[in-house]
């Protein structure tokens, strides 16, 4: 019984340091705010805008009701379109779409049958942080604000002042956590967002489309004889391809205010690509500093694959499964518990050789 | 008594002009326009399913009348998604009730292509796709089935992506590339990655009538200098060689390969280019305009800005030809014959062409600008219909025979097609987001009377 009672105090305690470790709410650069959990304790769907809001599932929202758009006259300041996962096989209804700012302001939207959510709650920062996939660099020197409210640069990304806004979206027990989120009227005429993919999922990828979901990414897997081709990659391209992709992920964050612009490089995929089996060479252009999309010369992107994460020793100890369950520190977040179909298929991959078969 | 007659006589005589003068006003005004409300196809229970995202006109069961399928991507069941509905004709038309379902997965009715009668019994085969269908070894890669025609059509063959959400039967299109006379089934699959450079730059797939074997199978993968495939695709013979060609919409471009029997050659043999945005998404190969013995080439661009205003939307219309042809459809040339421009209205203007021929045989070339402006909403969609004389720099839209959607955000034109028949010829015209994305479809009688007059059929 005593042991019974140490085992339980340990694994509390465990948990409490666990969850000290990844959930600090005052952390709003871009790595610490990745492992938050969504907040609780408000009203779901309290920014909901009127409306019947059931048209044009994931379309830009922004051709219309952007500034300039047709329907101008109902500026939305976030709208889009939930899918179930990334496929976009069914949209959610339901799903809610989550912002927090830095000072536990949220901004909350669900979905309604088509998927669509949307409003008008003023969003005290364009959002964007500004993807630079395909190698602009070296970036535009940016802007954050000292101490003296002066402007400096660039930006830290582990300043609190960085990032404006944390975003979910959730259904259910499934929670997805967005490595950015773009207002209407945000980004620029020459970028597009921080790893879209990550929520901009949709058959076509269109930029109002997100997806959450726990579902696992097939509707079954055998209990031996997994395929890569067949079962695994399905589950990485849904799930891993919004960062971990090949050639240049290295992207400039947003600064603080709307008057700033974007600053600071993190490479999203952390020089891993799970979009292939050995690994990847690309070869990006390297741009002027200046000049705008002059390219100045050529390097090589070299990322590790799916093969280099993957312990066929010790199937459960591979860094392709350790990194998604709950308590890993993950810029994408966790994915599954260890009991999950789609866990179960890769580790039983492994297990069996992690063959590219 | 002569001055009575006199005043009846005068009294007929305007009466005969009022009379006369009255009629031709309103024969007039039905010529130029008549918008009376279509016969609607839809299966109100599938809610959410967006019929009418993709649809083809075949004769399915060999009684003479061309029937339709219809794509409903979205329709649910049983944890699944996806399903085509089939209207057979009758003598006299469709009833609303659907003849036949045919359920799938993976977004079953994402896109289909009729491919003709390929054994002469009468009962046309068609392919469709689901764009996140999973084959036999490789799973949510999307799929392509190709049926057999009848009361209950027969799955053929099954073809399948790559990998995983390569989006494979994003689009699709036929034609006879080899000059075989069988028509080939070409699939593009948008966000398949040719290698780690290429990632989610795309591939187009051709499938050789009448086996559609994947192992003789040609590949155009996307290359350095041809990204972003597709997405889009249209063939036919743009040479005059007798052999249909290939057109591929590409990032910033159209390109087209000849058929024969070297297809496809190395690099694209046609590249038509321009700047406007969406340039190549919808491509349509059209009759001869210009009387110089080559078919020509409709190409829309959706997302064109015009007069700041963003999403007009622009067509082209650009000649065909044979030998290495390079042409900047963005300059006034020969070989552009023809662009007009949308309405002001971001209408996505040419979001969708197609070549039709009306009851007479005339030719109709069908634009569909899905967020046009209708009547009495905005963004209903509009179908412009355009005849040889109206394919021309400049032409008003305003002078062109339009149909406008009459219901709220419906998308209207997201796919056209004639449809033949004892009845004569119609045009179907898809509607996935009417009715809150229950979709429909719409008919309309069509026939030449000055102008394309669209009336109840």
């Amino acid at each position: 019984m005593k042991k019974i009672l140490i085992i339980c105090i340990c694994i509390a305690a465990f948990g409490v340091v666990a969850l000290a470790a990844v959930y600090d709410e005052g952390n709003f650069s871009s790595f610490g705010r990745l492992f938050q959990p969504p907040p609780e304790g408000y009203v779901v769907g309290k920014d909901n805008a009127p409306g019947i809001g059931t048209h044009h599932p994931s379309e830009n929202c922004g051709w219309c009701h952007g500034v300039g758009g047709r329907a101008e006259s109902y500026l939305f300041t976030m709208a889009g379109t939930l899918y179930s996962d990334r496929a976009a096989r069914a949209a959610v209804k339901g799903g809610e779409i989550i912002m927090e700012d830095r000072d536990g302001n949220i901004i909350s939207m669900t979905t309604n049958e088509a998927g669509n959510f949307w409003t008008y709650a003023p969003v005290a920062s364009d959002p964007y942080t500004v993807s630079t996939y395909h190698g602009h660099e070296p970036f535009v020197p940016l802007y954050v604000l000292d101490a003296e409210g002066n402007l400096v640069q660039p930006a830290d990304p582990n300043d609190p002042r960085t990032l404006k806004y944390k975003t979910w979206a959730r259904k259910g027990n499934s929670a997805r956590h967005m490595v950015s989120i773009a207002g209407l009227g945000g980004g620029t005429t020459t970028t597009t967002r921080m790893s879209c993919n990550m929520h901009h999922g949709g058959i076509a990828a269109t930029r109002g489309a997100l997806w959450v979901g726990n579902a696992p990414t097939l509707d079954s897997y055998p209990s031996s004889g997994l395929s890569y081709r067949k079962h695994i990659y399905p589950i990485l391209r849904s799930n891993c391809s919004p960062c971990h992709i090949p050639g240049s992920t290295i992207t400039s964050m947003n600064t603080k205010t709307d008057h700033d612009t974007p600053s600071t490089a993190v490479d999203y995929s952390a020089g891993l690509d799970l979009m292939t089996y050995e690994g990847s060479d690309v070869v990006v252009p390297i741009y002027d500093p200046v000049i705008p999309n002059k390219v100045i010369g050529y390097k090589t992107v070299s990322k590790a694959g799916v093969g280099s994460v993957a312990d066929t020793a010790n199937p459960g100890q591979s860094l392709l499964l350790r990194k998604v369950v709950p308590g890993a520190l993950h810029g994408g977040g966790t994915f599954w518990d260890e009991g999950a179909p789609d866990y179960m298929a890769i580790r039983q991959w492994i297990a069996e050789g992690a063959l590219k078969n | 008594m002569r001055t009575r007659n006199a005043a009846i006589t005068i009294a007929i005589l305007l009466l005969l002009v009022v009379s006369g003068t009255a009629y031709h006003a309103l024969a007039t005004a039905a010529s130029k326009r008549t918008m009376p409300e279509p016969a609607l196809l839809s299966q109100e229970y599938l809610k959410g399913s967006m019929q009418g995202s993709s649809g083809i006109a075949l004769d399915l069961n060999s009684d003479g009348n061309e029937d339709i399928a219809v794509g409903a991507p979205y329709a649910s069941h049983k944890g699944s998604s996806g399903c085509l509905v089939l209207y057979f004709a009758n003598p006299k038309g469709f009833s609303e009730g659907r003849s036949t379902f045919i359920k799938g997965e993976g977004n079953l009715g994402w896109s289909l292509v009729a491919l003709g009668d390929m054994d002469g019994d009468g009962k046309g085969y068609f392919a469709a796709s689901a764009v996140n269908g999973s084959g036999d070894n490789a799973s949510l890669s999307g799929t392509v089935t190709v049926y057999k025609g009848g009361h209950k059509p027969r799955e053929v063959i099954v073809l399948e992506g790559e990998n995983a959400l390569d989006r494979f039967g994003f689009t699709m299109a036929s034609g006879d590339l080899n000059g075989d006379s069988k028509p080939d089934l070409i699939v593009g699959a948008p966000l398949h990655s040719p290698s780690p450079s290429l990632y989610q730059q795309g591939a187009v797939y051709v499938y050789f009538g009448p086996g559609y074997s994947p192992a003789n199978a040609v590949k155009i993968p996307a290359t350095p200098t041809l990204s972003g495939i597709g997405f889009s695709l249209a063939a036919g013979d743009i040479n005059n060689d007798n052999v249909d060609d290939l057109l591929i919409g590409a990032s910033g471009k159209v390109v087209g390969y000849y058929g024969g029997s070297s297809f496809p050659s190395p690099s694209p043999d046609v590249n038509f280019t321009s700047r406007d945005g969406g340039f190549g998404r919808s491509v349509a190969v059209i009759w001869d305009m210009d009387q110089d013995g080559f078919r020509d080439v409709a190409v829309g661009a959706y997302q064109a800005v015009i007069n700041g205003v963003s999403d007009v939307g622009r067509l082209f219309i650009l000649k065909g030809g044979s030998g290495a042809r390079t042409v900047n459809a963005d300059l006034a040339s020969p070989d552009r014959l023809a662009r007009v421009d949308g309405e002001l209205n971001s209408g996505q203007f040419a979001s969708k062409v197609a070549s039709l021929r009306d009851a007479s045989g005339n030719n109709i070339l069908a634009v569909s600008a899905v967020h046009a402006d209708g009547n009495p909403w905005l963004m209903t969609g509009k179908i412009f219909l355009f005849s040889g004389n109206d394919l021309t720099t400049g032409t008003p839209l305003a002078s062109v025979s339009a149909i406008p959607g009459e219901s709220k955000d419906m998308h209207l034109g997201t796919f056209v097609a004639a449809v033949a028949g004892k009845w004569g010829k119609w045009l179907a015209a898809g509607a996935p987001t009417d009715d809150t994305n229950t979709g429909s479809v719409r008919l309309f009688g069509l026939s030449l009377s000055g102008q394309y007059m669209i009336t109840e059929k």
